[in-house]
């Protein structure tokens, strides 16, 4: 009696089956787990409604939209059958299927019947997942791995820039725990770079050398043509001599170099030119200079103060600077680019504008084994020299883009080659009086100050160091305190909490061994330093602590929130502060857990996190897969892409950063743009290349990211714009309703008729939404994306589209027609239109959808049913913040499910 | 120190054929297989298979019917069969007609509608792309692994790019059991340092640092193999790629030390020209360099498997410029882009066409005519040479333009132009080269069949 009695009870609790429940009673004397019965249900009576009404179309003949029920899971649901029961589940509720013409039809209790069993195994399916919530341990992805040794060394530079390219999940995100392995070949490069990041960034002895200073007057640059490299180098100073020539020329008058940088063309620049492209051959908008450190370090920074001034444009705009350090003889720069400035100042008064480029020496070793056959410079110095490259990155119509023959020396060099220069000179004098009388801005060049610090400025530079003299002078017992002091520190860095003695003890076993097989201590050390920078506490999170190490360190050590939350906020390792709270296990206070939420949402380092969320929430990755076709788009080129995904990220993190509702990412009257994009959206003009706030005015359609030319380039195919690809977009990642994939023999969107090629494409999708096979699907997703039909294949406003023929590529116009109905049946006349309705009518689910991809970033898994409560209670908790992004931050952070301990941690 | 006290000319046998030396015998016969007992299977009683593959992007010229290009210069023959006509986009092979096929009708379903630039990564793979980058093992890996241990280097992947690239701009037509990219080599000095150079710093040193890194995989497996019963599932998953990771390096390095003791062949560098450029005034002496470092790669069994991309599918990388070195005015994007717009754009499209026959002429030549120093016949009668393209025109996924060459003692049958009506898997026909390779499987991605009409 007592088993019939609790077996009554489970099954009133699975909803919707007490229906049939004394049947199932019955069969149920031996007390059947829910499993069982569900299995059984299904078997007996759900599978036969399916096979009758449904296996036609999808059985083994037959798998429309690629369904087959006779291989479906019914029981031990992965996520991705809960996937399909899902939509199986809403196709039936809303009567899409079977369709209506469709023979047999369920009745409407079979209907029931089929999603009550659905909703029960759903059920099932959310307790087992709450039952076996824990943190995945995950490895680091290769921005995090970078991050992770750049701080660990305080240098900023491209540690991983080897590595094999990591790919992105199913939803877009690159944290990904089921995603990220680690391969043999993976395994090879983490033991390559540790080796080489010990070896120029851990100290044995000695001191840093002092920094080097260099100071270039434009006007003395030569070009010796024929002379390896080409142009002379600066004068080397000493910080003395330097702050002497400082001081000397602060009084006098300034004298720039004859060259001015003019800006460059809009579009692509003319690459059929193999003279033009020559990298050293000075362009109007450019100019080299070379340096050179006066012994060869192998890591440190270059910091650059630029003076210069401008001549506005007639337009008021201004020039950009951009400077760059080019990759010559074995430097490695993380950002070759030192970065841009708007340059604003009068030439009577020069501005200063500062870099800082962080850089690393790496020779390399192939070319060391052979002869060099270079006949000027000897080997050494070449090594130690840089070519630093100012340019002028403003955009302008009118400019051209030609090589520039002034400022060579005609003295020296090579008479032979020198003539093909001066024949150039009469040319240059055209196109530079030609740009002068349009009114294009203009760069003047004075000075620079060049600065080489060895090991950087970064706080972390140089930390790491082994008293090498201690080491020596008692060698044997005296190295090794020495060894077991410095991996002791490391370890602790690396495995982000602190060490056990066991663990430290196995660890110096290794140096022991490498000692005892004949190694020094110094090389026993390195390698012992580069095994703890491959081991799994390092490379992964949430890595796995020995039962018998676990009582040694802090609950919060072991489950390693503070390394979850840094990956989370910093994509970095967490700083000393959350590992000092985790050791006394402070860090998971909901006081202080939310107090340092929002310290760490005010470091810089957190724009990292919104940067990377920015992307792959977005799909800005997409980006580069299209290739703008030049014949269609003359004035696109690479800086204007660049632009457009930059504005999409800053938009992003305006709103993040600065508190604002995040409803503001679809409908805003404020953009962030700079000279070049407010001139590709027609919008009132603004100066220089740096992103500003700026109000839409009421005439023209920008604000928000359906607007953004990031969005509808990347959702268009290079040639036209595709109401398809921006209508599958918006319902993934506006609304996180992704429609399912095509189905395998559909025919793509492209036929051989005459007829056909002439269509504009909204008539083209309209004719293929007639096609039965694809009607269902597509009438959910392109009415989206016809309503932004007046953003052109690179995001500029239009009335007339410009369809192509594919065949014979000839071109035509025809009418843009962008009003269309939503499959709800919402009447929608532009995108001005839509992004109302967004707003207004959808906005939770909008809300809703970034909330569900925020938690698939922190969590570096997509939510799954266990997890619909804690999603539900953290959207009320956005919602009630008035959609702050911060708040959801938190939210997540303080979510049982963002908590959850590893599999392995306190199960002792 | 000069190049001829280096590499003394006098032990370098001339083979009389121009840019070839033999490598020295001794270090032939030395190959580890015949001590190491765990590769049996490859005595030299078994000739030795070897697989090139060669990608270039882009597609190719392929004028519409009716226009006055479409006689000369369409790539594909206009009908098929024995004795079909090279168009002149294929003319250059002409002399090669019994050595090899030429093929049309074939494409990976998964990849007919949705062509990204990226299909080089899944052109050995045919890996759906829909859902964003996914890959499985490309088929020249499945090859390298059979024979992993049989040469000195398993595979050989190239690229004028190098690297891996990205993923939306792969670099590299070689990717591992995992899906990750393996990274290509572009430099000709770099390339040969890597096959043929002694590493300086000798031997002892070299096992030295081979029983280090033994070490350390020791020292990081052996802290995981306590902890798995500590984990959940998925966890335990994690662990296992990582210890099933330093499982394979450990096999790696013990590879490795097999080798240690047998020198690299003795190669003259003199034979290469390490200054070739992909650029204007050296891309010919650059891809020439390239097919003479696969020969000699072959040639001194230094591997066996060897991918080669001519250029990335798009603007930027650095074999875009290959066409300036055949005369054009264009680059390699531009050229296909470009064709239907301008007055004779199909013809100087296929003019590059023509030009790459001619590199892949030069290749196939030389590989025809330096016998097999370990087996019957030419170097080429028991090499399978696969060249094509993942599209046919820009950006159309159907119909890869196909050369498929070598291999006679290898069971394939040349001398006809197959025209397949109905697309067909590309898979079917890696998988039956790989099984005319030996390698004892049935299906390889999505394959449906053998293709039987390259069979003899």
């Amino acid at each position: 009696m007592l088993k019939s009695a609790i077996c009554l009870t489970l099954l009133v609790a699975m909803s919707g089956l007490a229906a049939y429940a004394d049947e199932t009673r019955e069969q149920t004397a031996k007390l059947p787990s829910r499993d069982a019965v569900l299995q059984a249900t299904y078997s007996e009576q759900i599978s036969p409604i399916v096979e009758r009404n449904c296996g036609a179309c999808h059985g083994g003949n037959d798998q429309e939209a690629g369904l087959r029920f006779d291989q479906l899971r019914s029981s031990k649901l992965s996520d991705q059958d809960v996937a399909v029961w899902s939509s199986i589940r809403d196709a039936l509720n809303s009567h899409q299927m079977p369709p209506e013409d469709a023979e047999p039809q369920p009745t409407q209790q079979q209907r029931q019947q089929i999603v009550n069993w659905i909703d029960a195994s759903f059920e099932q399916v959310a307790q087992q997942r709450r039952a076996n919530r824990s943190s995945p341990m995950r490895r680091l992805t290769v921005a995090e791995y970078q991050n992770t040794l750049q701080e660990l060394f305080g240098a900023e530079v491209p540690f991983a820039q080897n590595l094999p390219a990591a790919p992105l999940s199913e939803h877009g995100y690159s944290r990904d725990a089921a995603l990220l392995g680690v391969s043999a070949l993976e395994l090879e490069y983490f033991l390559a770079i540790a080796r080489q990041a010990v070896e120029d960034y851990v100290i044995f002895g000695g001191h840093i050398p002092d920094s080097e200073h260099v100071l270039i007057e434009f006007e003395d640059v030569e070009y010796r043509p024929g002379v390896s490299g080409g142009y002379s180098f600066g004068k080397p100073l000493d910080r003395k001599e330097l702050s002497h020539t400082l001081q000397e020329r602060s009084g006098g008058q300034v004298v720039y170099s004859e060259r001015t940088l003019f800006p460059l063309p809009d579009g692509p620049l003319d690459l059929n030119s193999e003279e033009l492209n020559r990298a050293d051959r000075q362009k109007f908008h450019q100019q080299f200079a070379r340096f050179r450190m006066s012994e060869l370090h192998k890591a440190g920074e270059v910091i650059i103060r630029m003076h210069v001034a401008a001549k506005l444009g007639d337009d008021g705009s201004a020039p950009r600077l951009r400077v760059k350090l080019d990759d010559t003889s074995g430097f490695q720069f993380e950002a070759p680019i030192g970065g841009e400035c708007d340059v604003t100042a009068s030439i009577e008064k020069p501005q200063i504008c500062t870099f800082r480029i962080p850089f690393r020496h790496v020779p390399n070793t192939d070319a060391k084994d052979t002869e060099d056959n270079s006949e000027e410079d000897n080997d050494d110095r070449k090594e130690m020299s840089l070519t630093l490259s100012v340019a002028n990155v403003a955009h302008d119509a009118d400019a051209i883009f030609d090589v520039v023959p002034e400022g060579y020396n005609y003295s020296a060099g090579r008479q032979g080659l020198m003539a093909r220069y001066r024949k150039t000179l009469a040319d240059s004098i055209v196109s530079k009086t030609a740009m002068r009388k349009a009114g294009t801005n203009e760069l003047y060049l004075d000075a620079v100050e060049i600065d080489i610090v060895p090991f950087g400025l970064d706080p972390g530079a140089g930390l790491w160091r082994v008293d090498a003299q201690r080491a020596v002078l008692n060698a044997g017992a005296a190295s090794r305190t020495v060894a077991k002091e410095t991996l002791h520190s490391l370890m602790q860095r690396a495995y982000r909490r602190s060490v056990t003695t066991t663990e430290l003890d196995s660890m110096m076993s290794l140096y022991d061994q490498f000692v005892s097989e004949g190694d020094e201590y110094d090389e026993a050390l390195k390698e012992t330093l580069s095994t703890v920078l491959i081991s799994d506490p390092f490379l992964y999170v949430a890595a796995p602590v020995a039962q018998q190490d676990q009582p040694f360190i802090s609950q919060e050590e072991s489950s390693q929130l503070a390394s979850r939350l840094s990956y989370f906020l910093w994509s970095g390792p967490p700083d000393e502060r959350l590992l000092e709270l985790a050791a006394e296990d402070q860090l998971s206070d909901p006081a202080s857990l939310a107090a340092e939420v929002s310290r760490m949402l005010r470091d810089p380092r957190a724009r990292r996190f919104s940067e990377r969320f920015a992307r792959e929430w977005l799909r800005l990755d997409k980006y580069d897969l299209v290739a703008v076709n030049p014949e269609f788009y003359a004035n696109y080129d690479e800086d204007l892409g660049n632009d457009m995904v930059a504005e999409t990220v800053a938009t992003f993190q305006a709103i993040l950063h600065d508190d604002r509702d995040a409803r503001e990412l679809i409908s805003s009257d404020s953009v962030y743009v700079n000279q070049r994009l407010a001139r590709h959206y027609g919008l009132p003009s603004v100066t220089g290349g740096q992103f500003q706030a700026t109000t839409v005015p009421d005439y023209r359609t920008r604000g928000g990211l359906l607007h953004q030319g990031a969005i509808l380039t990347m959702t268009s195919d290079g040639a036209e714009s595709n109401p398809i690809y921006r209508g599958v977009w918006i319902l993934e990642r506006l609304l996180h309703d992704p429609p399912p994939p095509p189905p395998p023999a559909v025919p793509s969107l492209e036929a051989s008729s005459a007829d056909f090629a002439n269509l504009s494409l909204k008539q083209k999708i309209e004719l293929h939404r007639k096609q039965s096979a694809c009607a269902t699907c597509h009438a959910k997703m392109d009415p989206w994306g016809i309503a932004l039909e007046n953003f052109d294949a690179i995001g500029a406003w239009r009335e007339q589209a410009l369809v192509i023929n594919p065949d014979t590529a000839v071109k035509s116009f025809a009418p843009v027609d962008a009003s269309t109905v939503l499959p709800t049946g919402e009447q929608i006349k532009d995108s001005k239109d839509l992004v109302a309705y967004l707003v207004n009518e959808r906005d939770k689910q909008f809300t809703r959808a970034i909330t569900w991809h925020m938690m698939t970033y922190a969590l570096a898994r997509a939510p799954n049913l266990g997890d619909e409560a804690q999603l539900k209670s953290i959207h009320r908790h956005f919602r009630t913040s008035g959609y702050k992004l911060s708040s959801l931050v938190l939210a997540i952070v303080q979510s049982e499910v963002f908590q959850a301990t590893p599999s392995w941690a306190g199960r002792n | 120190m000069t190049q001829s006290s280096r590499y003394p000319r006098r032990d370098v046998l001339q083979l009389g054929l121009a840019g070839m030396a033999l490598p020295s015998f001794a270090s032939l016969r030395a190959a580890p297989n015949t001590a190491n007992t765990a590769s049996t299977a490859l005595t030299t009683k078994k000739p030795p298979v070897r697989l090139v593959t060669i990608f270039f992007p882009n597609g190719v010229s392929l004028p519409p019917d009716g226009h006055e290009s479409f006689q000369d210069w369409n790539w594909f023959p206009h009908s098929p069969g024995s004795d079909y006509v090279m168009t002149n986009s294929l003319n250059p092979l002409s002399n090669l007609r019994s050595d090899l096929s030429i093929l049309s009708g074939f494409s990976h379903p998964n990849l007919r509608s949705n062509i990204t630039h990226s299909c080089s990564a899944q052109f050995l793979t045919g890996e759906d792309q829909s859902k964003g980058y996914r890959n499985s093992i490309s088929y020249d890996q499945v090859f390298a692994e059979m024979i992993d241990g049989a040469t000195r280097f398993s595979s050989v992947p190239l690229s004028t790019a190098g690297g891996t690239g990205s993923l939306g701009r792969p670099a590299t037509l070689s990717v591992n059991r995992d899906g990750a990219l393996i990274p290509a080599m572009s430099d000709p000095q770099q390339i040969f340092n890597r096959l043929f150079v002694v590493d300086s710093r000798g031997v002892t040193a070299r096992s030295r640092s081979i029983a280090r890194d033994r070490s350390i995989l020791d020292q990081v497996s052996s802290r995981l193999s306590g902890l798995k019963n500590s984990l959940g599932t998925e966890d335990r998953g994690h662990l296992d790629s990582y210890l099933t990771a330093t499982r394979t390096l450990e096999k790696q390095l013990g590879r490795a030390n097999e080798w240690l003791n047998i020198p690299k062949p003795e190669v003259d560098p003199g034979l290469f020209d390490f200054d070739a450029q992909p650029t204007r005034e050296l891309g010919t002496n650059y891809m020439r360099t390239m097919f003479d470092l696969i020969h000699m790669a072959l040639l001194t069994d230094s591997t066996r498997v060897v991918t080669y991309q001519t250029a990335m599918e798009n603007a930027g990388g650095r074999g875009n410029k290959l066409p300036y070195a055949a005369g054009l005015s264009l680059h390699h994007h531009q050229l296909s882009h470009s064709a239907a717009r301008d007055n004779g754009g199909w013809e100087r499209w296929a003019k590059y066409d023509q030009y790459l026959s001619e590199r892949l002429s030069e290749f196939l030549t030389k590989m025809a005519a330096t016998p097999d120093p370990l087996a019957d016949g030419s170097l080429l009668d028991n090499t399978i040479v696969l060249y094509g393209c993942g599209t046919s025109k820009t950006h159309v996924g159907k119909n890869y333009p196909l050369v498929l060459a070598g291999g006679k003692n290898l069971g394939l049958k040349h001398g006809s132009f197959h025209r397949f009506e109905n697309e067909r898997p590309f898979n079917d026909l890696l998988l039956t080269l790989l099984q005319r390779a030996g390698v004892k499987t049935d299906s390889f991605g999505d394959s449906e069949a053998t293709v039987d009409q390259i069979l003899a």
